[in-house]
């Protein structure tokens, strides 16, 4: 049974969306585009964007046949229990390796960034336990988390950007769609990975006190997010050109270097944005752990999943530190993705169908 | 057994307050303002010189005391195989952290430049770092850069605020380029290796920035002197002030020199294609303000005529004033550092496709034709 001050409105929900899906990847967000689809960055990002969003509409859709079980429980009844079984397991291992990836990444920006001799290891251990802190409280905690952190991280960032758009040159944004369409598809499918945070909607959905807005409060979540990277990738893009932000590894960080600041008694704003960035980092992290716990907890059917917080905390710090180099990280985080594209694309589909194929034994149960 | 936990419980917490792991005492820093870096013929590869104020001194005078005596900056050179090295290896000579977050300015030997291999190194080194901001200034010294940095100037000691300083005040000249580190390396990006880098000399005791340093492929492959360098920044679109000067006949049948002031320029532009040859076509709209005339002649410029003289003659100085810049570019240098290539590739992607892969070679046979239009707006106090 679910505790009633558990559960999130759909205001929260919009907005844990949000915060989870704006992580580490905001980063190094620009550079992905502009390799995959050079000038036309902002365009693969819109079009990426809406890709994400109707996928996590459809994951609400099937969710909402099942308004009070988890992916774990309704995926049973859909696909047998040994199958079930199996992708629950690989769902939880999935949100473990997005929260240590994210947790990786932000240590390692830390370290080379502010806290030069401090370990890479007690950077990101004061993160993990401070998330494994506010995940023990459950999902409200974390969504008023993300209500109080979400102004704090997006207005500052929209402003300390805005000196820099006299830096802006229009043209480097042009030739307009001039790529194959193939190239394009391409760079769609990789900046959805940027998106990556609403499969939480997976285990969270039941948390959800509907009140019949829902589909508007994911497009809103989803449409202000385009918004944020491509508002991002604009001023990087337009600053740098494509050429250049494609071989950069940070480009946010990188310029935010190159911005003026007029008259402010601050002249370097990296340290500003990474404080910033910190919170987005914190609340995806927190997010991931809580979503990995909850479905874990399900599965072995515990009757709370506070106990299981303190037990994942040393699997995703040990699984943070397995790539050896910033470089490698990068390389896990690219076969991470492909789990996505199963998670996010391939399973609602196959979830659909098998909902189709037994449709008729579950009619009273048609969405509300 | 509760006491024991409260114990415990305190020491713990005793461990979280000893403080920052990375506390540096801003007294024990040395906040580098300019960097120089020239190539060594010994063992070593490059000599790095650092240039930093006294702290001591500043924090001294700004709280009053007025003692804190001592030379108001350091400068301190270092040899290294990499700048990077150079850059630690200073820690062996001197007993503060040298911190390169609040550097104005990096100046390159000439030597440097010249050398494709060493410049292609130092400019990784400078895109790498996390400390370095992207908002310095790039320049090439006109012979060591070593030479620069280790004297005192007495407009600002401060090498690294002087130079920044100095590049404010651009546009009332227009004799070198405003083109910060950022804007070097996109250009180095975009065209493979091509870029232009404002030159810096040094006085007695005084700094100069004038002209610039073309960087073709990696390398140094010549220099522009201020005027030439006034008309690649007309090419770029660049001007947005600065003055120029023309003969004007008067009705006595002499000459005057009359310096007109820029103070305003829009620059259009359009390629088109004809009988496979292409041409470029600008269009200038320039405003400005004629400041001299001949007290003789007080009460003549009130005159459209005049006028209109005055600025067909503007017209063919700013035009002259393109067209050797360009002879510069696309006759010896061979070379497109004025945007033409990346103009076509951005609005004419079509004729790219066609044209981009042999670029190198067409450059030189693009027919620009610059067309300037002046604008008399204002003539002084008198008529």
């Amino acid at each position: 049974m679910i505790k009633n001050n558990d559960k999130i409105s759909e205001n929260q929900l919009s907005i844990l969306l949000f915060t989870t899906m704006l992580g580490a990847g905001i980063l190094s967000l620009p550079s992905d585009v502009t390799k995959a689809a050079g000038p036309n960055g902002l365009i693969v990002i819109l079009l990426g964007g809406i890709l994400a969003l109707i996928f996590a509409r459809f994951i609400c859709r099937i969710a909402s046949i099942f308004p009070t079980e988890t992916f774990v429980e309704y995926s049973a009844k859909l696909m047998t229990k040994p199958v079930s079984v199996i992708l629950s397991i690989f769902l939880v291992a999935y949100f473990l390796i997005f929260c240590s990836l994210n947790l990786r990444i932000f240590g390692e920006v830390a370290k080379s960034y502010l806290l030069n001799s401090t370990p890479i290891e007690v950077i990101m251990i004061t993160l993990l336990f401070t998330s494994g802190y506010i995940v023990r409280y459950g999902i409200e905690p974390i969504a008023r988390l993300s209500e109080i952190l979400f102004p704090i991280m997006v207005i500052p960032t929209m402003i300390i950007l805005l000196p820099a758009i006299t830096d802006i040159d229009l043209s480097n944004f042009l030739p307009i769609l001039r790529i194959s369409p193939l190239k394009l598809l391409k760079g769609i499918l990789l900046t959805a990975y940027s998106f990556v945070g609403f499969e939480i909607l997976y285990v969270i959905f039941p948390y959800i006190q509907l009140e019949n807005k829902l589909k508007k409060s994911i497009n809103i979540s989803f449409f202000s997010i385009i918004f944020f990277y491509i508002y991002v990738t604009f001023y990087t893009m337009g600053i740098f050109g494509y050429k250049e932000t494609s071989v950069q590894l940070w480009p946010l960080l990188t310029v935010i270097k190159s911005i003026n600041f007029p008259g402010f008694f601050i002249e370097n704003l990296e340290s500003l944005i990474m404080g910033i960035w910190t919170f987005a980092v914190f609340t995806s992290i927190s997010a991931f752990h809580y979503a990995a716990t909850l479905s874990l907890s399900k599965l072995i059917k515990a009757r709370e999943h506070t106990y299981l917080v303190i037990p994942l905390i040393p699997i995703i710090y040990f699984l943070a530190l397995i790539p050896d180099s910033i470089v490698e990280v990068y390389k896990y985080a690219s076969y991470a993705s492909i789990l996505t594209l199963f998670f996010v694309i391939i399973l609602p589909i196959l979830m659909f169908i098998a909902i189709k194929l037994r449709g008729k034994g579950m009619k009273n149960n048609e969405e509300n | 057994m509760k006491k024991i936990k409260i114990v415990i419980l305190l020491l713990l917490i005793l461990s979280l307050i000893t403080g920052c792991w990375d506390k540096v005492e801003i007294e024990d820093r040395a906040f580098v303002m300019a960097i120089g870096i020239d190539t060594s013929n010994q063992a070593k590869n490059y000599i790095v010189t650092f240039q930093f104020p006294n702290v001591k001194q500043v924090t001294s005078a700004a709280g009053g005391g007025g003692g804190g005596g001592g030379q108001p900056n350091f400068s301190i050179s270092e040899v290294g195989d990499t700048v990077f090295s150079a850059s630690r290896h200073v820690s062996t000579r001197l007993d503060k952290r040298l911190f390169l977050g609040h550097t104005k300015a990096v100046i390159l030997g000439k030597d440097v430049v010249s050398n494709r291999d060493k410049f292609l190194e130092v400019l990784d080194t400078l895109d790498r770092s996390y400390e370095l901001s992207r908002k310095l200034r790039l320049l090439v010294a006109d012979g060591k850069a070593q030479d620069i940095l280790l004297k005192n100037y007495k407009f600002d000691p401060d090498i690294g605020v002087y130079i920044d300083d100095i590049f404010k005040q651009y546009n009332r000249t227009s004799i070198f380029p405003n083109i910060d580190y950022n804007k070097i390396t996109k250009s180095l990006h975009d065209t493979n290796g091509n870029a232009i880098i404002p030159v810096i000399s040094s006085g007695k005791d005084e700094l100069k920035i004038a002209g610039s340093a073309i960087i073709k492929d990696y390398k140094l492959a010549g220099w522009l002197s201020d005027g030439e360098n006034m008309g690649y920044m007309w090419l770029m679109g660049f001007v947005k002030g600065g003055d120029i000067t023309f003969n004007m006949p008067t009705t006595d049948g002499k000459e005057v020199k009359i310096p007109f002031n820029i103070t305003n320029t829009v620059m259009k532009r359009q390629v088109t294609e004809q009988d496979g040859k292409i041409i470029y076509k600008i269009k200038y709209d320039v405003e400005g303000e004629v400041t001299e005339y001949s007290f003789q002649k007080h009460g003549e410029m009130f005159d459209t005529n005049v006028l209109g003289t005055m600025e067909n003659k503007a017209n063919k100085v700013i035009e002259k004033m393109i067209n050797d810049s360009l002879k510069r570019f696309q006759k010896d240098l061979k070379v497109d550092m004025v945007g033409v290539g990346d103009y076509i590739q951005k609005y004419k992607p079509g004729l790219w496709s066609k044209v981009g892969s042999e670029w190198k070679t067409r450059f030189p046979d693009v027919v620009v034709e610059p067309v300037v239009s002046t604008h008399i707006r204002r003539i002084g106090l008198f008529k």
